[in-house]
Order: structure tokens, then C-alpha cells, then sequence
């Protein structure tokens, strides 16, 4: 009985703990991990630097990343580990936007691991100039597909 | 229930139970909790491992790693039934071995294991589902009646 009533204490100790809001995250939000690919480069990234900007002001947004071609335009970003719980709908929410500020390109928005690891490494392509645009289209399709693979 | 059930024993085995209660070995409650705590929160550590690497260094997306980080964890146990370590992790661990998804693969692997000489139709193939049948029946069903309540939810609900 007794144990039960520790372990009962301890389960509500954790509860409380876990969820109360921390107060040490950033809060103006300057440490967002992401750099502007330059638009002197024969591919015009204008629309993902904006898109960048635009969704690194959200307050849990860690790291974003996003690349476009003329017509496309792939995000993914990274959030504090504590709001993963709200994932789904900050997801929602920045795809929503993104589409409303750039309603000439397809937009597609992911927080997936795999994407923001491969994006990133497509943006330094581009920085170097190591990839033609035909080949960043078939690139961008391919993580399109990605995103939207469930098995 | 039980309560009302020892009311109606007779007098003498009542008090012989309450002299065995008094003699029985109490269990480690919380020891045991904090056991299955720890082992199982490490068996869920080396699936999140096994899943980094899937999508890390496989293409796997967040999404589709599931899939192999379950088979890999199981073929991991199946070594660990046959050589016989799992048993002793489960004797030291109980439920945090038995949950995750490495408790069921145990299940169904000892079965197997054990009906062997049976034949391997109606030994190792009748007997394999019998522990892990259950959870099969039973998770498809919650699933269902789950399923059925978020469709009632959404229709009728508007949620």
C-alpha cells in the first residue's frame, strides 16, 4: 500500500514536472539555425530565403531549411523537442501560410529528419553551383515524394 | 469481489489465509517498477538508435522507418530467445520486456522453440500464436472499436 502511494506521488511529481512550461527557450527566437543560399548563383532561391525568414519567426521553430525551383518550393524545419506534441498542427499551420505568402509555387512543408538533412544538403549544392536546374527539379520531385511516402 | 468471495469461506480457512498473508513474501513493488522502468526505456533507446540509422544512413523518412526498426528489433530478440538471454532479461525486468514490441516477438519465437517436436504443422505452426494470438485479437479489436468511436466523433461531432 504504501509503496503504491510513493508510486502514485512520484507519477504526479513527473506529470507536473513535464508539463510545466519551460521559461528558458528562446524567446526571441535568434538562435534559429539557417543561412540564406546567395541568389547570385544561376538558380534563383529568392522565394526559399523569404520563406526561411518568414517561418523561422515562429516561436519553436529550431532550424528551417527550403529550397525552390521556378514552380516548387520544398521547407523543412525542426522544432523544440517540447512542442513535438503539437508537431501535426504547427505543420499544418506554417504549410497554410507559406502557401497564402507564395501562391506561385507549390508549396510542401515537412518537420521529417530525413527531409531537413537532405534539403540542407541540396542548399549547399546550389551554394556551390554543383547542380544544374534540371537536376535540382528532378532532385525536388524526388523529395516530394519522399514527404508524401507512408509505407 | 474477492472480498465479498473470502466473507463466505469458512472460518478456518479464513484465518488460515490471514496467517498466510502475514507470512507471504512481499513484493518489491517499486523495485520492480523501477526495474521495468529502466530495462524497457532501454530497449525503447536502441529502437530509436536503430531508427536514426535507418534515416540517417538508409533514406528512410521519419515516417517510413517504423517498419524496419520493428523487424530489425524483432530479429535482434529471436537471436537473444533462441541463445536464451531474453528469458533471463525478462526475469529481471518483467513487464519493461514484455511490452514493447520485443515481448511479443519473444512470445511468439519461445512457442515456436518450444512445440518444435510436435512437428512443424501442428507443433511449431499451431502453437506459435498461441501467447501472441491475444494481443493480435484484442489489438485488432480495440482498433476497431477505436476506429468506430472517431468515426462516430467526426460525422456526428463535427470535431
Amino acid at each position: 500500500m504504501k509503496t503504491l502511494q510513493i508510486l502514485l506521488t512520484l507519477m504526479a511529481l513527473i506529470f507536473l514536472i513535464s508539463c510545466s512550461p519551460g521559461n528558458n527557450t528562446s524567446q526571441n527566437n535568434q538562435d534559429v539555425n539557417f543561412n540564406k543560399i546567395s541568389t547570385s548563383g544561376s538558380i534563383d532561391q529568392t522565394a526559399a530565403n523569404q520563406a526561411k525568414e518568414k517561418v523561422s519567426r515562429h516561436d519553436s521553430v529550431t532550424a528551417v531549411n527550403a529550397v525552390n525551383t521556378d514552380k516548387k518550393l520544398i521547407i523543412a524545419f525542426e522544432i523544440e523537442h517540447n512542442k513535438r506534441f503539437q508537431l501535426a498542427d504547427i505543420g499544418k499551420k506554417i504549410q497554410k501560410e507559406m502557401e497564402k505568402k507564395f501562391s506561385g509555387h507549390k508549396v510542401e512543408v515537412s518537420t521529417d529528419k530525413r527531409l531537413v538533412f537532405d534539403i540542407s544538403k541540396l542548399e549547399e549544392r546550389i551554394a556551390r553551383n554543383d547542380i544544374s536546374s534540371k537536376n535540382l527539379k528532378k532532385e525536388v520531385n524526388r523529395l516530394i515524394k519522399l514527404m508524401k511516402d507512408k509505407t | 469481489m474477492a472480498d465479498k468471495k473470502k466473507k463466505n469461506l469458512p472460518p478456518n480457512t479464513q484465518r488460515y489465509q490471514s496467517f498466510a498473508k502475514d507470512r507471504e513474501v512481499k513484493r518489491p513493488l517499486l523495485k520492480n517498477c523501477i526495474k521495468a522502468f529502466l530495462i524497457g526505456g532501454f530497449i525503447c533507446f536502441i529502437g530509436q538508435i536503430i531508427s536514426t540509422v535507418y534515416i540517417y544512413f538508409f533514406g528512410f523518412t521519419e515516417q517510413t522507418a517504423g517498419n524496419p526498426t520493428v523487424a530489425t528489433l524483432i530479429f535482434i530478440t529471436m537471436f537473444l530467445t533462441g541463445f536464451g538471454v531474453y528469458d533471463r532479461i525478462g526475469q529481471f525486468a518483467g513487464a519493461g520486456s514484455a511490452v514493447p514490441v520485443t515481448g511479443f516477438g519473444n512470445s511468439v519465437i519461445s512457442a515456436a522453440i518450444e512445440h518444435r517436436s510436435e512437428g512443424f504443422i501442428l507443433g511449431v505452426g499451431g502453437n506459435m500464436f498461441k501467447l501472441a494470438g491475444p494481443v493480435i485479437v484484442y489489438g485488432v479489436f480495440s482498433a476497431f472499436v477505436i476506429a468506430l468511436i472517431k468515426t462516430i466523433l467526426i460525422q456526428w461531432g463535427g470535431l
